[in-house]
């Protein structure tokens, strides 16, 4: 680091290779474009950093020009067919599989609903084939049985033989 | 493409039917109703009541049963049909709808526009209740009642 006579701003060659990479900030730029007038140890040095970068493309750009690129080319998709006849055999099988798998789930899920709905297997146990929820009537006494083998839910009820117009009734019978 | 559209309407749809009740389920209730004389006067077993008889002789003690009716009734839920039963009574036969694997209805015997009793059963699909105790004759009317 050092000041040139008539330039108060110091030599600083790390924000120099940052301008030349253009990656100087705006203020490193306004100093650096201030200081390369009055010094021409910086501005040599900028013109190395240009005459480099040159030689550099230059080499990158003929090893390139010189690399047998369609070779390489030509190797990856040889390798890449080899690898693809070899997934031919699964991928067909898989293909249909992978179209049918919507369908198949569908089948399966009103299979589920239905198949219970259509043939109802009961889970009967020890349930009574029916639940009585409420009883009204003009009834004398009422019983209330349950067969041992089914469970078989049977109401018995005694008529109100002395309601209005039961006796009639009983007359027609 | 036009295949996985279609795919997808029928996940979609079966989806929607998994969530929904059962429309059709619920549609029509089929109920079989036998109406059976029981009585003591003689020994006699009809021979479309086997398998019922037995199931009845568990509890009942009567030597005759005599099948003296079938009704069938298709039925929506709200809906009511009516059963013409001997000695004038009517059992009226209303579903109300449905809870689990059981149907509800109400059940009622009516004689000469007047009740003789109701009740609101839950049935059992594929399963039987028998209603009995009605006189008739010189018997006992039971009615056995079948949901399909």
């Amino acid at each position: 680091m050092k000041t040139t006579p008539g330039n108060p701003t110091r030599c600083d060659h790390e924000q120099l290779s940052r301008y030349h990479d253009g990656e100087a900030t705006s203020q490193e730029i306004r100093r650096i474009e201030a200081h390369l007038p009055h010094c021409p140890d910086c501005r040599n040095m900028l013109a190395d950093f240009d005459r480099l970068g040159h030689l550099m493309r230059s080499h990158g750009e003929r090893a390139l020009a010189a690399a047998d690129t369609s070779a390489v080319m030509q190797r990856l998709l040889t390798r890449r067919q080899q690898r693809r006849e070899a997934f031919a055999g699964w991928r067909n099988w898989f293909k249909p599989a992978r179209l049918f798998l919507p369908v198949t789930v569908t089948v399966l899920a009103l299979a589920i609903y239905i198949i219970p709905q259509s043939f109802k297997i009961e889970p009967h146990g020890q349930a009574p084939s029916a639940i009585i929820n409420s009883f009204t009537g003009s009834v004398t006494s009422v019983m209330l049985f349950e067969t041992p083998n089914t469970h078989q839910t049977i109401i018995w009820f005694k008529e109100d033989s002395t309601a209005k117009g039961e006796n009639d009734a009983l007359q027609k019978i | 493409m036009p295949f996985r559209k279609f795919s997808m309407v029928l996940l979609l749809a079966a989806a929607v039917m998994l969530l929904l009740p059962p429309a059709w389920a619920a549609a029509q209730v089929n109920i079989g109703i036998k109406t059976i004389l029981a009585s003591n006067d003689q020994q006699y077993e009809d021979p479309q009541l086997k398998g019922i008889i037995d199931e009845l002789q568990t509890v009942f003690r009567f030597t005759a049963y005599r099948l003296l009716k079938q009704d069938h009734l298709s039925l929506g839920t709200g809906e009511t049909g009516n059963v013409n039963l001997p000695g004038g009574r009517i059992l009226s036969v209303t579903p109300t709808g449905n809870r689990g694997d059981r149907t509800q209805m109400a059940l009622q015997i009516t004689k000469q526009n007047r009740q003789i009793f109701e009740t609101h059963i839950e049935l059992l699909k594929r399963g039987t209740i028998t209603v009995g105790g009605p006189r008739h004759a010189n018997g006992y009317l039971l009615l056995n009642i079948t949901s399909k």
